[in-house]
């Protein structure tokens, strides 16, 4: 028990930010673009547990919309880093020498970029927007699962149950998908619960700083945005977003690390 | 347990000693009863003056601080009426191309170099040249005599009422062009002030020109570089700073408290929300003014500017004498914006695309609560935040846009404010065209009697307040916060602080 401490509270989390986001599709409290410019920045009340915001908005409602892009763009653009990860990676480790110095350059390359740097790169090319988000956080996540993929598949290339593959004819395709591959899952999960948990906080950045999801919709990014211009009058409006975002980034990280404790360090062992 | 403890013990600690070390610099500035009067002022600035060279920079920044250390010919009062400068006096000719100005006797730069008419000449030859962001405002003063030391006579190219105005803006302050290369980091006017020290980022440093004919009160000012709002106000309220400038939403700390004293006045600007002309809904009157039905102005400036602001209903800011009371033609009435609506044909609902400039987080925020309101009578806006340089170039230069919420700064002259509503005009980014307007303005330029121009300024207001090319907001409050005891702090109608006037009281 005292081993895999982490991955019950993590999960914990994870399930009630998944909670948020199942129970917004059928219910929300109040219309959450509906503004109400009698009633802002009120504190918590029965009608609005979380308060309203500047334009009277209820801020649980849009705290709850917020997790559904949170989540889609979080769990969406580490998909997309995993699959492309997977293909170049693969194909890097089972390529002749040329071909895979050339794919693990370039990833080198994308490597040395500071991440937000790229995705910001990436949403000034290809506009702004939920979709372009998922993109561009999902190429800032190539180039680590690329590597993990790639380092794994060395790995194992050399261990006897791959030789003995080939040996009966299996194709380089057809060792990495079947033979090496379910050695590489536990691994792989870890790595991408640990991204989505960066994802989030990447799609939230992208939104404080106005590249990502835009107004008047929902993003937890955005919401701290906009709360900051009021941080001295109205301190409480940063509370709720900010606390999600931490429970949402924290929860993923726990829970890859919990899956780490247990899937990896005891399957190597 | 026992690191608990010890986290717990050591925040109590820090909590303690934050709340014990605030009381004493609030009581440390205010010393001994007996002093003798404050002659130092410190004032903030959000963006350090990219060089001290009025003539080649256009940021606002710059101009408050040049405009301490050089003078124009004239200037202004706080109403705009125009004032003794470096020009003691001046005169229009009967054909109103000939203006002559006469000098102050024995001017001169804080270098010693005597300010004559001949250094007048120079200053404005330099303002003209290439280089100059101002130069093709100026393009119109054809020749430029001086007949003796204290004389400078211009002559216009074709008449222009308005070119008096354009004497009294900080960018036409007179400099020694003898020293024209480094005025940028050595300023040298005629102004009140002269430059003591310029840390660039850190802080600015004036003090006193002892040869300045006038009462000049403060010793020394100086400007501290101070980004942030939020260090500005904690900065304010330990006392190390005389005077900020606050928005809405910060006034409240400030009101009812007699250490403070809270200024405020009409910025002498506009906001609106501009409508492209040339979209097919929007060329229609009926859609315009239901747009306009639609929204609660009042609302809308309690929520994004906390009421700081005073509604209007025309192209025309409160503070300028011409300014007629439209703000309640089209008083809010959504269900009239329904039924103007369903007879232009929109029952069913219409689709507009809103670009909001996201620097201005005023504007992203009216736009907001526009688009929410507008909602309600069956108008969907699109939102789109863009960078202000897309804005520059999509929005106001080529014009693809249907509606937008921005900003307009006030001038002098009405000309300048309302010449972009003739349909030639490269700024006329509504796509307005108007006859009537067309003639009446072109009317103004030619028409020399101050009554007649002032009829012609009030009819313009009237067309466009009932023909709404935009969804006119407000005339913004500027509100500043100064500490107990100072007094002649005024705000102007451009965006100058003429600080020779402030004093301490005690």
């Amino acid at each position: 028990m005292k081993k895999h401490s982490s991955l019950l509270p993590g999960l914990l989390l994870v399930a009630l930010i998944l909670a948020m986001c199942l129970i917004s599709f059928f219910w929300l409290p109040m219309d959450p673009n509906k503004m109400d410019t009698a009633n802002r920045f009120a504190l918590p009340t029965f009608s609005h547990w979380l308060g309203t915001d500047q334009f009277g908005r209820d801020v649980l409602s849009r705290v709850m919309i917020a997790s559904r892009s949170a989540l889609l763009v979080g769990l969406g653009s580490v998909s997309v880093g995993t699959a492309a990860g997977l293909l170049l990676g693969s194909l890097a480790a089972m390529a002749g020498p040329r071909l895979q110095a050339l794919i693990m350059r370039i990833i080198d390359g994308f490597m040395a970029f500071p991440g937000i740097l790229l995705a910001m790169m990436l949403v000034a090319v290809l506009g702004k927007g939920l979709i372009n988000s998922v993109i561009a956080i999902g190429i800032f996540m190539i180039p680590s699962f690329s590597r993990l993929v790639y380092s794994m598949i060395l790995e194992n290339k050399t261990r006897l149950y791959v030789k003995a593959a080939r040996s009966y004819g299996c194709r380089s395709g057809q060792i990495v998908i079947s033979h090496i591959f379910p050695d590489m899952l536990p691994r792989l999960i870890t790595q991408f619960s640990s991204a989505v948990g960066g994802a989030i906080l990447t799609e939230s950045s992208l939104s404080f700083l106005g590249l990502g999801i835009q107004p008047p919709s929902a993003s937890w990014g955005l919401m701290l945005s906009e709360a900051r211009q009021f941080v001295l009058s109205y301190p409480f409006l940063a509370v709720a977003p900010g606390a999600v975002l931490l429970v949402a980034a924290l929860g993923f990280n726990l829970v890859g690390d919990g899956l780490n404790d247990r899937l990896v360090k005891r399957g190597s062992r | 347990m026992k690191k608990l403890i010890c986290f717990g013990l050591s925040l109590l600690i820090l909590v303690m000693s934050a709340c014990s070390a605030q009381p004493t610099p609030s009581s440390d500035p205010a010393g001994p009863s007996a002093a003798p009067v404050k002659n130092e002022l410190i004032m903030a600035m959000s963006v350090d003056p990219d060089g001290l060279d009025p003539q080649r920079t256009t940021a606002a920044s710059t101009f408050q601080i040049t405009n301490n250390l050089y003078e124009p010919l004239l200037k202004v009062t706080t109403d705009g009426t125009l004032k003794a400068g470096l020009a003691e006096s001046w005169t229009v000719s009967e054909d109103g191309m000939t203006l002559t100005f006469t000098l102050r006797g024995n001017a001169q730069f804080s270098n010693g170099n005597p300010c004559d008419s001949a250094a007048v000449i120079a200053s404005f030859e330099r303002l003209k040249a290439e280089g100059s962001p101002r130069a093709a405002d100026y393009a119109n003063l054809m020749t430029m005599e001086a007949p003796d030391a204290k004389t400078v006579v211009f002559t216009t190219e074709t008449l222009d009422v308005a070119i008096l105005s354009t004497f009294a803006y900080p960018w036409a302050a007179i400099v020694d062009v003898t020293v024209a290369d480094t005025l940028k980091n050595q300023p040298v006017g005629t102004g009140a002030y002269t430059l003591k020290e310029w840390v660039p980022q850190q802080s600015l440093t004036l003090v006193k020109n002892e040869n300045y004919p006038e009462t000049v009160n403060l010793e020394t000012i100086q400007f501290k570089m101070m980004p942030d709002a939020a260090s500005q106000i904690s900065a304010f309220q330990n006392g190390e700073l005389d005077i900020i400038s606050v928005s809405g939403d910060q006034v409240a700390a400030f009101e009812n408290n007699p250490a403070y004293t809270v200024v405020q006045a009409p910025a002498n600007s506009l906001q609106l929300m501009a409508m492209n002309l040339s979209h097919e809904a929007l060329s229609d009157l009926r859609v315009r003014q239901a747009i306009n039905y639609a929204v609660d102005k009042d609302a809308l400036i309690d929520t994004v500017w906390w009421g700081y602001g005073e509604k209007i209903g025309s192209h025309y800011p409160t503070v300028l004498k011409e300014y007629v009371d439209h703000s309640e033609d089209y008083s809010y009435d959504p269900e009239m914006a329904k039924s103007l609506l369903k007879e232009a044909g929109y029952e069913n609902g219409l689709t507009l695309n809103l670009v909001l400039p996201k620097n201005y987080t005023a504007y992203v925020n009216a736009g907001q609560v526009i688009a929410d309101q507008l909602e309600a009578v069956g108008i969907h806006c699109e939102i789109s935040i863009v960078e202000w340089a897309s804005w520059l170039s999509d929005v106001y230069n080529g014009r693809q846009y249907d509606l937008t919420v921005v900003g307009h700064t006030g001038r002098l002259d009405p000309y300048v404010l309302l010449a972009r509503y003739q349909s030639a005009s490269s700024e006329n980014y509504f796509n307005y065209n108007n006859p009537e307007v067309d003639q009446l303005l072109s009317d103004y330029k030619a028409e020399g009697r101050e009554a007649q121009r002032t009829e012609i300024v009030k009819r313009v207001e009237e067309i466009l307040a009932e023909e709404v090319p935009a969804l006119y907001i407000q005339d913004p409050i500027s509100i500043y916060v100064l500490q107990k005891g100072i007094e002649g702090f005024a705000t102007y109608p451009i965006d100058i602080y003429e600080m020779k006037d402030v004093r301490f009281t005690q």
